[in-house]
């Protein structure tokens, strides 16, 4: 980002100030809030998936994690624009992100397909039961929206100089 | 490519006397996206550029170049030369 003339850290602390004083944080917009937030509904996915796995009752928590992420993109689409339409930048920023949240995914469970083909038999972890199906599928689709959120929110640069000047 | 593209929209900005939401409301974008033109971290589109140079009246190459725009005291210093 220019403003900060390539220095990351500078740019960091920006974001982490928002995040910790709460600059237009109440409304989920803080970029590096919404990375934290999306890491958490990962972690929770892979909880609930692991939970699954163990034969407990996990496919709950995976879904949560989903519905929390889309949840989250709701709103906070909602609260940076209100109703009016991605102009062309935003567009990018989305499209980039989209492409991210599908391609990430793809690539890892291409990867574990493939190991699957090797490891089935001797102690690699595969859904058996339709719960454990359930579970993936919410996971996966999850996923999605999660890492699709991270990448929206790491191509967004700090809000604050826009907040601050948006009058000027 | 990856030319970097100079701009002087704030300048332009400032002389109309427009804040960033006024240009974006008249040229149908959102405000933050005016901050990402004026320091360079968005490359507009032409049709965007357009309606830019249309706001303010000028041509887009006053608006936007390749090179870097000479400063004021840089201009006027030329102006006496």
């Amino acid at each position: 980002m220019m403003a900060y003339k390539e220095n990351k850290v500078s740019e960091r602390l920006d974001r982490l100030a928002i995040a910790g004083i709460g600059a237009n944080a109440e409304n989920g917009t803080a970029p590096r809030l919404s990375i934290l937030a999306n890491l958490a509904f990962l972690a929770a996915g892979v909880a609930g998936l692991i939970l699954c796995a163990k034969g407990e009752v996990g496919s709950g928590l995976v879904f949560g994690a989903m519905f929390a992420a889309g949840t989250h993109t709701v709103i906070v689409e909602q609260r940076k624009r209100g109703n009016a339409p991605l102009d062309e930048r935003e567009r990018a920023i989305f499209w980039k992100a989209t492409a991210i949240g599908a391609f990430v995914p793809c690539v890892l469970i291409s990867g574990w397909v493939m190991l699957l083909g090797n490891f089935a038999d001797q102690g690699m972890w595969y859904p058996d039961r339709s719960e454990e199906w359930r579970a993936s599928g919410f996971f996966i689709l999850g996923m999605m929206s999660q890492i699709a959120n991270i990448a929206s929110a790491w191509m967004t640069p700090s809000y604050a100089a826009d907040l601050l000047d948006v009058e000027r | 490519m990856t030319r970097e593209i100079h701009n002087r929209i704030a300048m332009f900005r400032a002389d109309a006397g427009m804040t960033r939401r006024e240009l974006a409301e008249a040229v149908g974008v959102n405000p933050q996206t005016i901050g990402f033109l004026e320091r360079g971290d968005y490359k507009p589109s032409l049709e965007l550029a357009l309606s830019i140079a249309e706001v303010f009246g000028v041509s887009v190459e006053l608006l936007f170049s390749f090179e870097p725009f000479p400063s004021l005291s840089q201009a006027l210093q030329k102006g006496h030369e």
